[in-house]
């Protein structure tokens, strides 16, 4: 075994293990998990299976078989980017709601006390 | 004698077609040594289910953004921590819950005096059962909690339950947001609480959908294998209960 693939491994298992302890402490939530958990899991599995690549390289017209890898964590990487972007526009939305009814309570809390 | 408060929270999203005969019902809701108190709590409901909320409580609460029904469920156990409830009825608002069913669970948790005392459907096997598809993903998860915890649960998703102060308590610090019912349970037992199952006859969805249907209860029961398994990792990780 090669000591790239020993370091990839190394690393894969040591970036799950942190993701985990997240979760349990409660500092992330299990769905943005799943995306790490997979993409960890598909680099452990290449890290092992080097013929791997080619084999799918070839089969999908790939010259340069590693630009594969490439692609894959790209695309997960901008998936995940919209999927953030998805999130922060519902909390943008949620925290104006907040601002505005709190701003309404107030004004209903300023009237109680004129009375 | 002092008779004991009932908080009965009511999670609502665009229910105003079954909203407002349920509050009417719940209104003459009477129990020798025990007060109830009604909550419905609106969830940013899209339709006139404030409206009916305005007409038939006293007493409501209107969320400025859809936090989802666990966010709900909690706000209601919240509530019930703060004015210093004996226990929280959770009622939905579809009206698949009978209210004449409650004397059950009150029955139920006051003689074996568990903490948590769950509504049943399948216990008997009585009244609506749901779809086939529904039923095969609740055993599904009946069997990972059965393997988890040791204890056998017939109704792990049943909204309709009774919670004492220290499931109160326990709930108003970490209570799962979404399809939070198999979850709490494995979280009550984790943390030590006792639950009892009680059978009850459920009726078919009075109005409006379910906001669970179809690819989405795949998705959700995934989301549901994964918390559970965390939590029963952060249990044996820790040792003592890791809620903060």
């Amino acid at each position: 075994m090669e000591l790239i693939q020993l370091i990839s491994l190394a690393f894969s298992i040591t970036f799950l293990i942190v993701v985990f302890n997240m979760i349990i402490k409660k500092k992330l939530r299990e769905e943005f998990s799943v995306i790490w958990i997979l993409c960890a899991i598909m680099f452990n599995v290449f890290a092992f299976w080097k013929s791997g690549i080619d084999w799918i390289a070839s089969y999908l017209g790939v010259y340069y078989a590693p630009s594969l890898l490439f692609m894959f964590l790209f695309g997960a990487l901008i998936c995940y980017s919209l999927h953030l972007s998805k999130i922060i526009s519902k909390q943008h939305n949620d925290i104006k709601n907040l601002t505005q009814h709190l701003a309404i309570l107030e004004d209903k809390i300023r009237q109680m006390e004129n009375k | 004698m002092i008779s004991k408060k009932v908080l009965i929270i009511f999670p609502c999203y665009n229910e105003e077609d079954s909203i407002g005969k349920l509050l009417m019902t719940a209104k003459k809701l009477n129990y020798p040594g025990f007060s109830f108190c009604l909550l419905p709590i609106n969830d940013c409901s899209s339709d006139g289910t404030l409206i009916e909320l305005t007409k038939n409580s006293k007493t409501y609460m209107d969320l400025a953004n859809n936090l989802g029904i666990g966010a709900v469920v909690q706000l209601g156990i919240k509530y019930a921590q703060l004015n210093n409830f004996d226990y929280a009825i959770q009622v939905d608002g579809d009206g698949q819950h009978p209210i004449e069913e409650i004397e059950k669970l009150i029955l139920e948790s006051e003689a074996s005096k568990c903490d948590i005392c769950i509504g049943s459907r399948y216990l008997k096997h009585e009244g609506f059962q749901s779809t086939f598809a529904r039923r095969f993903g609740i055993n599904l998860i009946n069997v990972l909690i059965k393997m988890l915890t040791g204890k056998t649960i017939h109704d792990s998703t049943s909204g309709f339950r009774m919670f004492n102060k220290k499931a109160i308590n326990l709930f108003s610090n970490y209570y799962p947001d979404k399809y939070p019912e198999p979850e709490s349970i494995v979280c009550a037992l984790i943390n030590g609480l006792t639950i009892s199952e009680v059978s009850v006859v459920m009726k078919e969805r009075q109005g409006g959908k379910s906001s669970i249907a179809g690819l989405r209860s795949v998705y959700y029961m995934v989301k549901v294998f994964l918390a559970i398994i965390f939590l029963k990792l952060s249990n044996s990780k820790n040792g003592i209960n890791s809620i903060n």
